[in-house]
């Protein structure tokens, strides 16, 4: 699978050929101007999306994500992590196109946002089936860290910033470990780290 | 399903075999309004109904602001609505009987069709029935009114309880809030208004019927509901009209206020003709832990453009929206549902399921909306949509935006196919492919069907039946 990492992209229109699989990799940690990312996807192609965004400082993030499915059995993943912290808002839209004559499309729109801070997130996940897919979905969760879970880690002699990090890092892990390219995914992984907002560097050194 | 060809259709009876209750009866109005919509006939509506001047000029203002609305953008397809060839009211009997002997023949031959005797000799709470624009046949349970549950029409309210009604009166839904609820509140005919008085429980649910009889006719009803602390009840709603070549419009605007520690369930049934455009605009506040639920049945009209909504007021209030949306060829149900949490310690709760039957296209469109204010608020929403047919369409606009971190927001939606395992196994159990279908949908959507009263749980999956028939490309 080849493999395609953007660091803050501005607008990108990407084309998967027929029998072709690819994953591109988006990061986002700082304030961007309106993002799209539009991917064609063509017959039998697989097309994966990964998007981490790191908010912070106020910063304005907004992401569209456009798939459009262009031949049968064309497949399709788009899955965005956003940890939004001091003020940072993230507005997502998701669209999911399978046009007339499109047979077995297989399609997947995911978002999660964790909210600190008085940050802010719009998700709409949008999906325009005009015909049957193989299978269609989409799912967003909006909301803060879960309280059991850092209770738990509490308990086993976290503080509660070191626990706090401990589910985020993992809320970001679970996408990471989805990367095909291992030198891509050490290079997000740097990236996520070496952000001092996420704090991640700290509770790992 | 295609509307009944018919050339002189407010005479006779068309019979559509597709659409049960396609039969319409000779019209005799006592009062019928120019077509079209001037300054004039809001004012000649308003003097019919001998209303007071406060009402007059409401509606005058309303006209005005939806003159000066755009038609919405979005949605579904409004290019064929043309206003100036409605009629905006049509009275069929000059007065509201209570007596079910009382109401004129033809009408009551309708119901008849309809089983609207029935339900009464069922003992159901009360029933309202609405033809055409007025409200022809109203009675409730005396064990009610003893009460002081008031279930009336929304004209007669506004003689009788001017005080209360002018105190909620389009409280909930401004006149401007969209083009359609301006064009109801300028030429708004009948429809319920429902006080329940503190602590009373309604066990039985109250119910109204509406039909379109005449044809290029506008229906515009307006429903009240007040629940007042404590209180419960459920509220039922049917819609039917007969099927004319050329489209009728019901735009309706239902207000329900639940105060604290109340409880109102608000079902409907919608089963217009396919030639009805259907865009209604429905709200509900909810005070500190009262419980909204609103059940929303679409199977009819040519479109629909309906999101029933709940704000949350106060901590503790929950609201719950199940949705069901059923579009078979030359129709398109754009539906959903709103959250909006104001109040702190607030929950919601949204489920969608659609079914798209040959070219019928289903939309969910739906809003989760969490204000700062709003901490430790809840909302689980999901859809699900079932195409059954190649060119059935399906599509999700969801949108959720949260503007407070301590908030747990969920949503999740999937679009499937009928699978074909499901239906190699009920055929090979000898059923043909019709029914293993209609068996297949009925499953899908039985949790919405389960919290029905049980005549609209049989209604709604003998409909279900009538939309499948055929279906098989």
């Amino acid at each position: 699978m080849q493999s395609f990492l953007y660091h803050n992209a501005s607008n990108t229109t990407l084309t998967v050929g027929s029998n072709e699989s690819s994953q591109f990799l988006f990061v986002f940690d700082r304030s961007v101007e309106a993002c799209t990312i539009s991917v064609d996807i063509e017959e039998h192609a697989i097309a994966q999306i990964l998007v981490w965004v790191v908010g912070a400082n106020d910063w304005n993030i907004p992401l569209t994500i456009r798939m459009q499915h262009n031949g049968n059995c064309s497949n399709g993943s788009a899955r965005v992590r956003a940890i939004l912290r001091n003020s940072s808002r993230n507005t997502f839209t998701g669209n999911v196109i399978i046009p007339k004559g499109i047979k077995d499309a297989e399609s997947y729109l995911e978002y999660r946002a964790m909210l600190f801070d008085h940050s802010r997130a719009t998700a709409t996940p949008a999906l325009e089936i005009e015909e049957h897919p193989l299978k269609a979905g989409h799912a967003a969760t909006i909301g803060r860290v879960d309280e059991d879970q850092l209770f738990y880690l509490q308990t086993r002699g976290l503080s509660e910033v070191q626990a706090t990090e401990l589910v985020t890092q993992g809320f970001f892990g679970e996408l990471l470990e989805s990367i095909s390219d291992p030198k891509h995914k050490e290079e997000v992984r740097t990236l996520l780290l070496s952000k001092p907002e996420t704090e991640l560097s700290r509770v790992l050194g | 399903m295609n509307p009944t060809q018919q050339n002189t259709p407010s005479t006779t009876t068309p019979q559509s075999q597709d659409y049960a209750y396609g039969f319409s009866m000779p019209e005799h109005p006592v009062f019928k309004s120019a077509k079209g919509l001037t300054q004039a006939i809001v004012n000649e509506i308003s003097s019919v109904k001998k209303e007071p001047e406060w009402m007059r000029q409401f509606r005058q203002k309303s006209l005005s602001i939806f003159e000066s609305k755009p038609m919405p953008s979005w949605g579904g397809d409004l290019s064929d609505i043309n206003f100036s060839e409605i009629y905006y009211y049509v009275k069929p009997s000059d007065r509201v009987v209570r007596r079910w002997e009382d109401v004129p023949a033809d009408i009551k031959t309708t119901f008849d069709l309809l089983g609207i005797p029935e339900a009464e000799k069922k003992f159901l709470a009360g029933v309202g029935s609405q033809y055409d624009s007025e409200m022809v046949y109203h009675s409730l349970h005396k064990t009610l009114s003893d009460q002081g549950v008031i279930f009336v029409d929304t004209d007669t309210a506004l003689k009788q309880y001017p005080d209360l009604f002018k105190e909620y009166f389009a409280t909930i839904i401004p006149t401007a809030d969209n083009k359609f609820s301006a064009l109801n509140s300028a030429v708004w005919s009948g429809g319920s208004f429902v006080y329940i008085p503190k602590g009373v429980e309604v066990k039985l649910p109250l119910q109204a019927y509406f039909r379109i009889n005449a044809e290029n006719m506008g229906q515009f009803e307006r429903t009240l509901i007040i629940a007042d602390e404590g209180s419960s009840v459920h509220y039922v709603e049917g819609c039917t009209a007969p099927s004319y070549t050329t489209n009728s419009l019901h735009s309706a605007v239902v207000e329900i206020i639940v105060k604290r520690g109340a409880r109102v369930r608000y079902t409907t049934i919608q089963n217009w003709s396919h030639n009805v455009y259907n865009l209604v605009t429905k709200r509900a506040y909810v005070y500190g832990d009262g419980v909204m639920e609103w059940i929303d049945g679409n199977l009819g009209s040519k479109l629909t453009m309906k999101y029933p909504s709940v704000y949350l007021m106060e901590p503790g209030a929950h609201g719950e929206i199940l949705s069901l949306a059923m579009a078979g060829t030359g129709q398109h149900q754009d539906a959903g549902g709103k959250a909006v949490h104001i109040a702190p310690h607030t929950t919601s709760t949204i489920i969608s399921k659609s079914v798209s039957v040959g070219e019928g296209r289903t939309s969910y469109r739906g809003l989760v909306k969490v204000y700062p204010q709003a901490h430790h608020s809840k909302s689980h929403v999901k859809c699900d949509a079932l195409l059954i047919d190649e060119h059935s369409r399906s599509d999700t606009y969801p949108t959720m935006d949260i503007r407070n971190d301590f908030t747990t927001i969920e949503h999740e939606a999937t679009v499937s196919k009928i699978g074909e395992e499901q239906l190699f196994y009920l055929m090979s159990r000898g059923l043909d492919e019709n029914q293993s279908q209609s068996l297949i949908v009925n499953g899908f959507i039985e949790p919405i069907v389960r919290t029905l009263p049980m005549e609209y749980a049989l209604e709604l999956n003998r409909l279900v039946q009538l939309e499948m028939i055929g279906s098989v490309g």
